[in-house]
């Protein structure tokens, strides 16, 4: 049996299939892969007759448990497909199947995956910039290299899912960047500011953050004013949207 | 309320008859509309997950021969939500047939 490995970065969904279908049609079947949690994946393929007859489909879901990755799998295969995942650890979904059954009914639902894959990588980013918050106002307090080294590698990580979820909001037709992800990060700030001043008027840690009292003070504003701001911007934009009204007629 | 999808609206349809598993839904859909919808199941998933967080449906058991497949059941915001939809359709029905004796 030839077996062959290869490790790929696709753009989207739809270039990956297409990637795969063209080795089908060339005998390679996918017998499993592996993601990484920054979009590379490795492939194993080996030379399979069947491999002719088929071609895949691409799904993303996070799956909560083993329960509901087996319901899905039990669905999936109901409905003509193999499902290549062995576990609930995978999110991208890779499926083959020889039937003329589709993966998904419409364009709509098959966006759903991109939906979701947008919320996974938002989530990431958010993990990996609190970290990389944290370690900095780490290094900040304890003065240690270590912890900076630890807030860059956090920082440089975050870029990747960041990226990843602007663009894919893109795609999503949605604009650029989610204000609501913004307005959370702000209020972030109001409440970096607010508990630093609280503690100072508790008479915890009072001296330092007296003497740092700008690091605490600028961030509260920006986050206190630029809430406002958005808030300002988005009633702005319902108003316009009711004005105008909806965009669906009302038949 | 925005208009629900073909795939959502179907598969509400489906579950205010009975409870029933995942693909049971796609089975149920295609014998009930004589070969007329046939949903896949990617987009099945998708959509129960959907509605499951909306709390329009929920899992009441698994199958008794499967212990992986869930059951789902309509719940009372999803027959209201269906009520509404049904109403949504009657009237664009309505309004193309109109529009249709006028044609002719």
């Amino acid at each position: 049996m030839t077996t062959k490995l290869l490790t790929k970065k696709f753009a989207s969904f739809e270039a990956e299939e297409k990637w795969l279908n063209a080795l089908a049609k060339n005998g390679w079947l996918l017998v499993s892969y592996r993601n990484d949690d920054f979009g590379k994946t490795d492939y194993t393929f080996e030379k399979h007759e069947r491999a002719m007859e088929g071609h895949y489909k691409i799904d993303f879901v996070t799956f909560k448990n083993r329960d509901d990755f087996d319901e899905y799998a039990a669905i999936l295969e109901e409905g003509g497909w193999e499902l290549l995942a062995k576990s609930e650890n995978y999110d991208k979904l890779i499926s083959f199947s020889t039937t003329a059954q589709r993966l998904f009914s419409d364009s709509a639902s098959a966006s759903m995956r991109d939906e979701r894959k947008q919320k996974k990588a938002s989530r990431n980013a958010w993990i990996f910039v609190g970290i990389a918050a944290l370690c900095g106002i780490g290094y900040w307090i304890f003065d240690n290299m270590a912890w900076l080294a630890f807030a860059i590698i956090y920082a440089a990580t975050s870029v990747h899912f960041i990226v990843t979820a602007c663009r894919l909001n893109v795609r999503l037709q949605k604009s650029f960047i989610d204000l609501r992800f913004v307005k959370k990060l702000l209020w972030g700030l109001v409440f970096f500011g607010g508990t630093a001043i609280t503690m100072s008027l508790l008479n915890i840690q009072r001296d330092f953050i007296q003497a740092n009292i700008f690091y605490f003070m600028v961030p509260f504003w920006i986050g206190v004013f630029g809430t406002r701001f958005i808030d300002y911007k988005e009633n702005k934009r319902t108003e316009r949207e009711m004005l105008q009204g909806e965009e669906t007629p009302n038949l | 309320m925005y208009p629900l999808s073909e795939p959502t609206f179907l598969i509400l349809l489906a579950l205010s008859d009975k409870p029933m598993h995942g693909y049971g839904i796609i089975k149920a859909i295609y014998d009930y509309s004589e070969q007329q919808y046939e949903l896949a199941p990617g987009t099945l998933y998708g959509v129960l997950k959907n509605l499951e967080k909306q709390n329009l449906i929920e899992v009441i058991g698994t199958d008794l021969d499967n212990r992986k497949k869930k059951v789902y059941a309509i719940t009372k915001i999803g027959k209201d939500v269906l009520i509404e939809e049904q109403r949504r359709y009657e009237k664009l029905l309505r309004y193309v047939q109109k529009v249709n004796e006028q044609s002719y």
